[in-house]
């Protein structure tokens, strides 16, 4: 699908609580994403967003209204970090069947600011009702510590990984300037920080936040005239395994892979005629330190049960051979689900990422789950 | 939005009705035999509605927790820390309970430790099973 180009990219200030609302975030986003390409609002005559958060967040109608056009093109596709990666097969589709030329994705979210916070989102499953949250079994630390312990047991030095890309995190972080945790975690930090929900410490955790992002699909042809070096979108891909939602961080296999992310890891690798070893950097979804764990093992990159020492600095730190989250991701920078995951690697492919900047950033993979959906992006300096 | 737990869905009744009696039992599938956990109106592995109910045996076993050590949930009545478990059963393939084991102290908690029921109905009449080591009895 290397006819659709990401052309303009656009993301709100990281933050844990806005002063202004989710929808508002989102429309300037989405203004900033227009901006970058060198277009106007009336160029945009698509969008797309996830079915779920995004338009609740914002009606898909009302950002047709920002924009001022009728007859504007609407998708959504899956949730949250998933449909972020997924969205441009959708939008690649009505843009070769002549419905859209130019298709905006946007995505924000008020997880620093809503009430319950992130994990209040849950509620709308029956099952967590009645089977976990009589446990305590409510929040998305709970979730995924269960996973860690088991790691752990099957796979020992699974802790000494999960403090190597807490760091190396944090380092990236640092170099943007901009990140929720600006600090230089240490190794010791690390080791020092209170638990959480046991074996997952603070720093095994993302940060919350407030925010939105978007981003402007076009074609190859389209994109030679706008304002940026326009990155190609290699593959775009989705992965579905047969669960509800309320039952797959419990009942999910052996929980040492994650759902879908194989498989659509896969089908982005077969589209795109590449394999792990031709991806210069990666952004991954690391909601926790042992979801990134596990997601390098399930994309590819080294076998399973080799996560462990695959990452260490040498490997995942910026100047390894797969540099990760080279912002921070979700440990450190921001939480918004993989849209500035999507920015992030625009901006390298462009040569745009300033201090954070990695060298030879040629192909890059994004990544996004949202159990049990996982989405697969794979980017290319055009 | 509180739901009401003193009722249940109708695919859920069955599990609720036969814990109010002590009886932890999982549905499995008259056709095709496989176990599936939550519940659901039908097999997800075949799409028979055709389920029976079969009691789990006496212990599970501990296939992984977690303490928790922050306060999550302001609906939960226990503050932390606390553990909440996953508990499998032998002979009972794709089923995972989530519970809490109480009376161990959790630095003697294993993965696969064998861990027996036992069962308290809450003041809104909801039925709970929590776990504790096997005494071997």
């Amino acid at each position: 699908m290397d006819d659709i180009c990401i052309v303009g990219i656009g993301e709100t200030q990281p933050t844990r609580v806005s002063d202004k609302t989710v929808d508002l975030l989102v429309l300037d986003a989405i203004d900033a994403a227009i901006e970058d390409a060198g277009l106007s609002r009336a160029d945009i005559d698509g969008v797309v967003s996830d079915g779920i958060y995004g338009p609740r967040a914002i009606s898909p109608q009302r950002v047709a209204a920002h924009l001022g056009k009728a007859d504007m093109w609407t998708g959504g596709r899956s949730v949250g970090g998933a449909a972020i990666m997924s969205a441009p097969a959708l939008a690649a589709e009505a843009i070769r069947a002549g419905r859209a030329n130019t298709v905006v994705f946007y995505f924000g979210m008020d997880g620093g600011s809503r009430k319950g916070g992130p994990s209040s989102n849950h509620n709308r499953f029956q099952a967590k009702a009645y089977f976990e949250k009589p446990y305590g079994f409510t929040g998305q630390p709970i979730y995924f510590a269960p996973w860690a312990r088991r790691y752990f047991s099957v796979f020992p030095g699974g802790e000494r990984a999960l403090a190597t890309i807490a760091t190396s995190a944090s380092h990236n972080a640092h170099l943007t300037g901009r990140a929720q945790r600006p600090d230089l975690l240490s190794e010791e930090d690390y080791w020092n920080g209170p638990m959480i929900a046991d074996p997952l410490r603070l720093r095994d955790c993302c940060v919350i936040s407030d925010g939105a992002g978007a981003y402007i699909l076009t074609t190859s042809a389209r994109a030679r005239n706008c304002r940026k070096h326009p990155v190609k979108v290699l593959a775009s891909t989705l992965a579905t395994p047969p669960y509800a939602g309320d039952d797959v961080f419990t009942q999910y296999g052996d929980m040492l892979s994650l759902p879908g992310a194989k498989e659509a890891a896969r089908e982005a690798f077969a589209v795109s005629g590449l394999a792990p070893r031709h991806i210069s950097f990666a952004e991954i979804y690391d909601c926790f330190t042992i979801s990134c764990l596990l997601q390098l093992e399930d994309l590819g990159f080294c076998e399973k049960g080799e996560g462990a020492d695959f990452a260490s600095e040498e490997h995942i730190g910026r100047n390894g051979n797969l540099p990760i989250n080279t912002h921070g991701g979700f440990l450190a920078y921001s939480y918004l689900l993989g849209i500035e995951h999507v920015v992030e690697a625009t901006r390298q492919l462009r040569g745009e990422a300033g201090p954070s900047q990695i060298a030879n950033a040629e192909i890059g993979l994004v990544s996004g789950l949202s159990m049990p959906d996982y989405g697969v992006m794979l980017l290319a300096r055009d | 939005m509180k739901t009401d737990l003193a009722t249940y869905p109708d695919h859920y009744a069955p599990y609720f009705d036969l814990l109010r009696n002590e009886v932890i039992a999982f549905p499995r599938c008259n056709e095709c035999h496989a176990f599936h956990w939550y519940p659901k109106p039908s097999c997800p592995a075949c799409g028979s509605s055709s389920l029976s109910w079969i009691p789990a045996p006496a212990t599970g076993h501990l296939y992984s927790w977690t303490v928790v050590h922050r306060k999550f949930d302001a609906d939960f009545g226990e503050d932390p820390p606390y553990v909440v478990a996953l508990i499998e059963f032998k002979g009972m393939p794709g089923v995972r309970l989530v519970s809490s084991i109480r009376d161990c102290a959790v630095n003697h908690l294993k993965i696969n430790m064998e861990v027996e029921p036992f069962f308290r109905i809450t003041g809104q009449g909801q039925p709970l099973v929590y776990f504790k080591p096997a005494t071997g009895k």
